[in-house]
């Protein structure tokens, strides 16, 4: 792990789920840690250049006419390739997971008890 | 060939030359030729002499279709195609002039060239309507003309005599027409299919063709009528020409009605053909009509062939793809099925192998019957190698996260393996570093499969010396530890360009490995995945003739030996009289499967079972009697697992329906129990399964005693504490309501917070909070709020699910709901939830009712909340 300091971004509409995983995620690493509750919010701030985003599938389940994981991974995916993204969701049909996967998404964790360990060994690791 | 080249060449300046009889003009004669008619009509109008005004328009007008005839034929630009266009429009306005002019003085010689210029004109802007307009017009012209006029008897005779002739001719020209509707309709067909468009299209193109060759039949019909008035007047063939002209016409409409549906290029080479027919009937040279078509339909042959074929190649691209999908899903489907076939009887010969060799065998039988044992496990094992990889592959495969021992672990490896070095006469030698802690957290179960893979491969491939799986420290920082495994052998070694081959699924060095040394050739793809599952990579070292090494690192937080106690105190010592006294209803099609069952749960406990062998007798033995509990197999005739689950759950009154129904299935597959729980199946026991597995899922799911020491689980005292605090505070609830709620009713009496008093349990739990804030009451609180800002609105959203009997709106905000509930320690609510999601999924109207005990508990949360913020 280099020593640089990673920058997270976590981006999930349910904010009880982004406020856990950001708690979680400064405790445990040293990253800094940035949460949005809309995908559009977080295109704002790709001029940041976050190293990691941990991207929810279902975006628009509050808002409604809100962008959805997808198409955020994609247009994340057109500017900033370099980004590593993972997919979180509740959702673990293996033609969405192999989908992500296609599109772009380096992990993808499903929402259960194990998800933040998971997320966070992928932190650690990436 | 050569011939009908010569041919084309002799006749193209022919064509040319007979498309316009301006043509061998260049561009200043026909400007200035233009000019001087302008000119000149100028002069006759100031004149008043409208039959000469007629014939200079007319004349000004096939000049400037002359140029912008031949400004199409030189290089498209954007300028040219302009000035190609304001040439049409002003032939068609000097045509109409003319016409109008012509029909003033009644000239119709005039009128009727003036005609021809505008049709040719309109069609060469591509006015195709405006040209069947005007053609009809000059039809309808001859028509009011012609029969006024009385026919001369003398005249007749030559007439009918002329009439035959042309039939013939027309005849002639309507079966080549008929062929090259023939060829247009075929080359229609092909690229039907190609563009992949509706039957519907096809249908209506299809109808519209033989409405066109109706209507030009009718037309023809017709036509052949008016000409026999037409040539009685004008005593020459020009009618024929004329109306030549008008079926060339109806003929390119119909192909261009056609071509316009389809593609670019087809419009472009049928009015190319079209243009020959007419060009060859103003030429008046019928000799060589017929060559003429010939040219056509071979150049349609040669576009219908090129067509034919572009639309083969995109056919055969598209089937590929098709073939690549459905092959995926086959394999999947094969994978499942193959698994559930053999995993069925295996679970038969496993399960009573096992029975068999309880019953006090002789030592012969009792050898013969570890023997098969053996066997059976090894063909598990293949089963599961195959199945494993399909869920790699599928990104499913899923990690255990125990507690377990080192040592313990290599100690199976050992044992597994040591039969197979001692047959060889091999040393096998297992090292663990003292080092290391011997407990560490992670998959003791894959960690076994890729050891026992890679020294069972290692034994393999050696004939003299031994294998060594060492065990070492690579490095310890904090909570973690760094596990390096090395197995080392003396074996034939790989040669260099075949390690990177090595992990590839179905490969050996040699393929006459195979015959020599067995095996699927999938364990070292899958110990390689595996491995790189549990977050190391696989190497590996190797000198021919000398020996192999391969290894691998892997990174486990440090575990807990008193964790890793509890859990092995619960698999093991799986006490079957807990499950005593109860009445158990086994369903299964195969009656090896529930004679194995059925042995296994006598065996272990004094249980009552009746079985049945479909879902539908389960249903019905059901209904007659009281059970504790329902093993149900998943595939059987008649009614299915899933359909007897569901019709006991949706049909059946409480408490009937609310019975535990343990899935028995030979499938592992996760889509498979998804199934399971949608249809309502509380847990699910795998076949082949193990006693204990049995029993301590019975014994979850009927509320019996769980094996002590298993987290979560209250100690008896608590439990009797609970009980009685409960018994005081609420004697009106039902025995059984208790029993269900004897968990939560432990936290009530855990948390000191609540006073004794309350008189329902807690649904919150503050447990997995204070973990996970380590105890920071500030953090703490920040979770409470949100939890408790959030509840105004679900409260809304879910009444106003409720009101409109929206199924979708109510999955939606109990599922985006479950985080909140998980924080705050809401199990049973969760729980519920999770239910309610998918009964809303189903549509199952049940969940409306259900919601509502979720409000509840949403309400006490409040009130238990409220005070700690």
């Amino acid at each position: 792990m280099s020593n640089e300091v990673k920058k997270i971004f976590v981006v999930d509409d349910d904010e009880m789920l982004s406020m856990a995983l950001e708690d979680y995620l400064a405790r445990k690493t040293n990253c800094e840690v940035q949460i949005f509750n809309t995908g559009e919010e977080c295109l704002d701030h790709m001029n940041e250049e976050p190293d990691i985003i941990i991207l929810d599938y279902n975006l628009n389940s509050v808002k409604k006419d809100a962008a959805d994981g997808l198409q955020i991974l994609e247009e994340i995916k057109k500017q900033h390739d370099h980004v590593k993204i993972v997919m979180l969701s509740s959702q673990d049909a293996t033609w969405i997971i192999l989908q992500t996967k296609k599109m772009g998404a380096s992990e993808y964790v499903v929402k259960n008890e194990s998800a933040f360990e998971k997320i966070l060994s992928f932190c650690e690791s990436a | 060939m050569k011939r009908l080249l010569i041919l084309i060449a002799l006749l193209l300046p022919m064509y040319l030359w007979a498309q316009v009889d301006y043509s061998e003009l260049s561009m200043p004669e026909l400007s200035k030729k233009i000019e001087g008619e302008v000119k000149a009509m100028k002069a006759f109008e100031a004149k008043g002499d409208k039959q000469a005004m007629s014939h200079s328009l007319g004349n000004a007008a096939d000049l400037y279709l002359a140029v912008a005839r031949k400004l199409s034929e030189s290089e498209e630009t954007e300028q040219i195609e302009k000035a190609k266009q304001t040439s049409l429009t002003r032939s068609i306005d000097y045509s109409r002039k003319a016409i109008a002019a012509s029909e003033e003085v009644g000239d119709l010689d005039q009128m009727r060239t003036s005609y021809r210029t505008l049709i040719a004109a309109q069609k060469l802007s591509g006015d195709i309507k405006g040209s069947l307009q005007s053609s009809r017009e000059m039809l309808a012209l001859k028509r009011t003309v012609f029969s006024n006029k009385k026919v001369a008897e003398i005249e007749k005779r030559q007439i009918e005599y002329q009439h035959t002739k042309r039939e013939d001719s027309i005849r002639q020209q309507k079966q080549i027409a008929e062929e090259h509707l023939k060829e247009q309709a075929r080359i229609l067909a092909l690229k039907q299919k190609q563009l992949d468009s509706t039957s519907k299209t096809l249908s209506a193109t299809e109808q519209e063709k033989t409405n066109v060759s109706m209507a030009l039949k009718k037309t023809q019909t017709d036509l052949t009528m008016e000409k026999l008035s037409a040539l009685e007047k004008e005593r020459k063939l020009t009618l024929a020409e004329e109306e030549q002209a008008l079926q060339a016409t109806s003929i390119q409409l119909q192909n261009s009605k056609l071509e316009l549906q389809q593609s670019e290029l087809a419009l472009q080479r049928s009015k190319m053909e079209l243009q020959q027919n007419e060009l060859q009937i103003k030429d008046r040279k019928l000799s060589n009509q017929r060559l003429y078509i010939y040219i056509g339909v071979i150049s349609i042959l040669v576009l219908a062939s090129f067509l034919f074929f572009i639309g083969r190649e995109r056919k055969k691209a598209i089937q590929q793809k098709l073939r690549a999908e459905r092959s995926e899903r086959f394999k999947q489907e094969f994978i499942a099925n193959i698994s559930h076939e053999i995993r069925t009887p295996m679970n038969a010969i496993i399960g009573m192998t096992g029975l068999l060799i309880q019953k006090n065998p002789s030592p012969e039988q009792d050898s013969y019957l570890k023997a098969i044992s053996k066997s059976a496990d090894i063909l598990l094992h293949v089963i599961n190698d195959v199945l494993d990889l399909s869920k790699i592959e599928a990104g499913k495969l899923e990690l255990e996260k125990i507690d377990f021992s080192l040592t313990d672990t290599l100690k199976q490896v050992k044992d597994t393996l040591s039969y197979r070095a001692e047959d060889k006469g091999l040393q096998l030698i297992t090292t663990v570093d003292d080092k290391l802690s011997d407990v560490i957290v992670g998959d003791p179960y894959r960690l076994n499969q890729v050891l026992i893979n890679l020294g069972g491969n290692a034994l393999k491939f050696t004939e003299k010396g031994g294998v060594h799986i060492d065990v070492t420290k690579e490095k310890e920082e904090g909570e973690y530890v760094w596990v390096k495994y090395a197995i080392i052998d003396t074996g034939i070694g790989i040669p260099a360009d075949k390690v990177s081959k090595l992990f590839e699924s179905f490969s050996q060095v040699k393929s006459s490995d195979t015959r020599k040394y067995g095996g699927t050739g999938l364990g070292l793809s899958i110990s390689k995945h595996l491995v790189e599952l549990q977050g190391g990579t696989i190497s590996v070292e190797s000198v021919v003739g000398k020996g192999t090494t391969f290894s691998f690192v892997i990174r486990y937080p440090v575990g807990s030996a008193e964790r890793l106690q509890q859990r092995l105190a619960a698999e093991q010592n799986a006490d079957g009289t807990i499950l005593n006294g109860l009445r158990i209803l086994i369903a299964d099609d195969n009656e090896y499967n529930r004679l194995v069952v059925n042995e296994t749960l006598h065996l272990i406990a004094d249980v009552e079972t009746d079985e049945v062998v479909n879902g539908q007798e389960a249903v019905d033995l059901l209904k007659a009697n009281n059970y504790d509990l329902i093993l149900m197999d998943v595939q059987m005739p008649v009614m299915n697992g899933i359909d007897a689950t569901k019709y006991i759950r949706g049909e059946m009154k409480s408490p009937k329906k609310d019975i535990p129904i343990i899935a028995l299935t030979a499938s592992v597959l996760r889509a498979d129990l998804d199934l399971c729980f949608e249809s309502g199946m509380t847990a699910y026991v795998p076949k082949p399964f193990k006693p204990w597995q049995l029993v301590n899922t019975i014994a979850e799911v009927t509320g019996r005693e769980r094996q002590p020491g298993a987290p979560s689980t209250p100690s008896k005292a608590q439990k009797k504490q609970a009980e009685k605090a409960k018994a005081d505070a609420a004697k009106a609830q039902s025995v059984k309501e208790e029993s269900a709620k004897q968990d939560t009713s432990v936290a009530a009496a855990e948390t000191p917070a609540v006073p004794a008093s309350f008189d329902w349990e807690m649904v919150t739990n503050m447990d997995y909070l204070t973990t996970f804030c380590e105890g920071d009451q500030k953090r703490m609180q920040k979770y409470i709020k949100v939890y408790l800002n959030a509840l105004p609105a679900f409260h809304k959203n879910i009444a106003a699910a409720i009101e409109n009997k929206d199924f979708v709106e109510l999955a939606l905000h109990v599922h985006s709901f479950k985080p909140k509930w998980m924080m705050m320690g809401m199990k049973k609510t969760n729980d519920l939830g999770v239910q309610v999601d998918h009964m809303a999924k189903s549509q199952n109207e049940k969940a409306f009712e259900d919601v509502k005990i979720i409000l509840e508990d949403i309400d006490k949360s409040q009130k238990e909340l409220e005070g700690m913020v």
